[in-house]
């Protein structure tokens, strides 16, 4: 037994242990939280009070109420073709997901050299933005780009693509087709949490591939569909790269993101409570589509431990 | 955690810290001044830049210029956005298209009580250019880069077609530069792309002047593109890409950059480019073919064309405001202005530009008259206006609507801007 030699009792010492851990904590994330706080927490907080006001950066700043909004909602055409953009871009997010789990389901096989073909696959994941979009902008060139030069092989003529007001923004989400790899690596963990035995099971019964597919993997993945929905949504919502390199937003403001009419409105027209406003506005869209993907899982998202909860 | 690890990462801790505020800029021990120089220089131009500023470090050792180099397409917000936050370059240079933008913020130091002290005349250099850049007997830059436009002629090209091509004194017509157009257009290997275009693209206001059209009426209160003159001069330069298919797309030139067209060009696949005569004047240090230069096409009034400068001045929060104005002066002066012309930059000097010794060479151009010579007009340029004017080029360029419709709506929303202001 350990002899207490200082008058203070074991509660007050376990106490003061506690606020030394409490203390080196805060110290040891200090770095972050400052950044946090001056980087990312403080200006958020910031504009959301300078959607109210009016201000160009040089003449004095001037409290404009719910003017911003008002001119949104009704005086601002670029406003919803920026929306009806994005919101295209953001329905294409199923065409990733489908895209993904075609390259998951491909990188699953026990084959040799898989772990090669897993890193190519996963590769264009990993190209930055930029470099991106540049790569993308020779490939779609329509005179001496690949994919017209192989079109042309096989005898069509490719459309103006990047030029074209119908082709623009369906190639962009042709390029994001091409990243996949992010998404394909996480529904490949989701594949391969999926027991063995229920296959086994599922041939004894007679399934065949497309049943043990339909009826044994995809609901086993759709916590990870739910994952990659709302991280794709999400992001996707953010678009911004892609119509700033490739296209500045057009042609005919054809590829005029949400963000790229933000950036466009904040930092080359000066108009920075209209672009706060604007930006207020696309945090409630995500958050409320978000909410309504989370309220929907109940009917399509099937948790193992859910139903063994249900079951005991 | 003993008590060494502590104190270790305690200390770590403390540099990360601390680290984030002392990454400041350096204290210099020495007087030298470091002027800063934001410009959207690159390639040829960018060579002559750097002679001129070695021969400036010689007559001023203590200064020292530091250049903050931008792409055009970005340049001018990037250097909005540094002179809204305060951190204005000293030197910086402003396209014409963009300078009441910076002249409305007061972004310029007035430069005439140091042009008085110096004795400087004015009238010297092209006044048209110093007017553009003057506001109400503020001057606010000198017309640094400032060029007229012309046509460069390829003449390989014309040799190999077997065809004349005009010379610096030619009376030619636009119908003349479409059918020469024409014939030089070709698809050489028959793979049925075209290889070799005729024209790389026409100026459409440089046109419109010529056929007795215009962009403003003569008291700046009406827009007047909605007149027959204006929107066909318009369609006639679109259709040159469209219908007739002698200058390349915009997708089709896309494939060599921003300015493919010149691009192309330059890399000896067009055989007539319409573009200022300063470009045509740099071209000839990489041109691999016999560059020559004619004058721009004549329509109904004869050759009409536009002449535009750019504003080089001091930030009015310039932090060396007598050293950068060394800089302005040493440009203006007649030494630099005769080294213009071995750099193959055009000169400021009125005398100098047009003086036979710039104007004719041995070789390539040959013969800079026709630009110099020239029948000129100069746009104003508003806030909002160049783009109102894209917008619309681009539409048409698209091929989406006819000059006609199109410009009928960008002539309301100019006579809307004209009446606002």
């Amino acid at each position: 037994m350990v002899k207490n030699k200082n008058k203070v009792s074991v509660k007050g010492r376990r106490a003061k242990i506690a606020r030394k851990e409490t203390l080196e904590f805060y110290l040891f994330i200090s770095p972050w939280l400052i950044g946090f706080v001056l980087f990312m927490g403080g200006p958020i907080i910031y504009s959301l009070f300078l959607g109210f006001y009016q201000w160009d950066l040089l003449t004095p700043i001037k409290f404009v109420g719910l003017g911003n909004y008002q001119k949104v909602f009704t005086d601002d055409p670029l406003f919803w073709q920026s929306a009806k953009v994005t919101s295209i871009y953001v329905a294409s997010v199923p065409l990733r997901l489908i895209a993904g789990l075609i390259i998951a389901l491909i990188m699953n096989q026990k084959i040799r050299g898989i772990a090669w073909f897993r890193t190519i696959y996963y590769l264009p994941a990993m190209v930055s933005g930029v470099a991106l979009a540049v790569l993308w902008m020779w490939l779609f060139s329509p005179r001496l780009g690949l994919i017209n030069r192989f079109l042309r092989m096989i005898g069509i003529v490719g459309p103006e693509w990047l030029f074209s007001e119908t082709w623009a923004l369906p190639a962009i989400i042709i390029m994001s087709l091409w990243t996949t790899g992010s998404i394909a690596i996480i529904f490949l963990a989701g594949l391969q949490g999926v027991p063995a035995s229920l296959y086994e099971a599922a041939e004894i019964d007679g399934a065949n591939s497309w049943h043990k597919f339909l009826k044994i993997t995809l609901p086993l993945l759709t916590p990870v569909i739910l994952f990659n929905l709302i991280i794709g949504v999400i992001g996707s919502f953010q678009v911004f790269t892609q119509g700033y390199v490739m296209t500045s937003g057009g042609p005919n403001n054809a590829t005029l993101f949400y963000v790229l009419y933000i950036f466009r409105n904040a930092f080359e027209l000066f108009k920075m409570g209209y672009a706060a406003a604007l930006g207020l506005i696309l945090f409630f869209v995500v958050l409320i589509c978000t909410l309504i993907i989370w309220k929907s899982t109940s009917f399509w998202v099937y948790y193992e431990e859910e139903v063994e909860r249900r079951e005991k | 955690m003993n008590k060494v690890k502590k104190m270790v990462s305690g200390g770590l801790i403390l540099v990360l810290l601390g680290s984030m505020f002392l990454a400041g800029p350096g204290v210099l021990a020495t007087d030298k001044v470091v002027l800063t120089y934001a410009s959207w220089f690159s390639g040829g131009r960018l060579i002559s830049e750097k002679a001129l500023a070695e021969v400036f470090s010689k007559k001023y050792p203590n200064i020292e210029i530091k250049r903050i180099i931008t792409p055009w397409p970005q340049h001018h917000t990037k250097l909005l956005t540094m002179v809204a936050g305060g951190t204005a370059p000293d030197l910086m240079i402003v396209d014409a298209y963009f300078g009441e933008e910076f002249f409305l913020k007061n972004a310029f130091m007035d430069l005439e009580p140091y042009i008085d002290r110096s004795g400087i005349s004015l009238d010297l250099y092209f006044p048209g250019l110093i007017q553009e850049n003057s506001r109400e007997g503020k001057l606010y830059g000198i017309p640094y880069v400032w060029g007229t436009i012309a046509v460069g002629i390829n003449r390989d090209l014309f040799e190999k077609a077997g065809l004349d091509y005009p010379g610096p004194d030619s009376n030619w017509t636009w119908d003349d530069f479409l059918d020469l157009g024409k014939k030089l257009t070709k698809d050489i290997n028959g793979d049925g792309m075209v290889d070799q275009f005729g024209v790389t693209y026409a100026d459409p206001w440089s046109k419109i002047f010529s056929e007795g059209g215009d962009i403003f009426n003569e008291d700046y209160t009406e827009c007047t593109l909605d007149e027959p003159a204006a929107y066909e001069a318009i369609q006639w330069v679109a259709d040159l890409a469209n219908l007739y298919h002698v200058a390349p797309s915009r997708a089709e030139a896309s494939a060599f950059g921003r300015l493919g067209a010149d691009n192309m060009f330059q890399a000896g696949q067009i055989g007539m480019a319409m573009t200022w005569d300063g470009n045509v004047l740099v071209w000839t240090k990489q041109a691999k073919f016999d560059l020559s230069m004619a004058p721009v096409p004549a329509g109904k009034l004869g050759s009409i064309v536009r002449r535009k400068g750019n504003c080089l001045g001091v930030s009015s929060l310039a932090k060396h405001p007598e050293e950068a104005w060394k800089y302005l002066e040493f440009i203006l002066s007649e030494e630099t202005q005769e080294m213009f012309m071995e750099l193959d930059l055009i000169p400021l000097l009125m005398s100098l530009a047009k003086s036979d010794e710039f104007l004719f060479r041995e070789e390539p151009p040959y013969d800079l008259s026709p630009a110099m010579n020239a029948n000129v007009r100069w746009i104003r340029y508003f806030v909002g206006l160049r783009q109102a004017l894209n917008d619309g080029l681009d539409l048409v360029h698209m091929g989406k609507a006819k000059a006609k419709d199109v410009f009928q709506t960008v002539a309301s929303e100019l006579d809307k801007m004209l009446t606002a202001k």
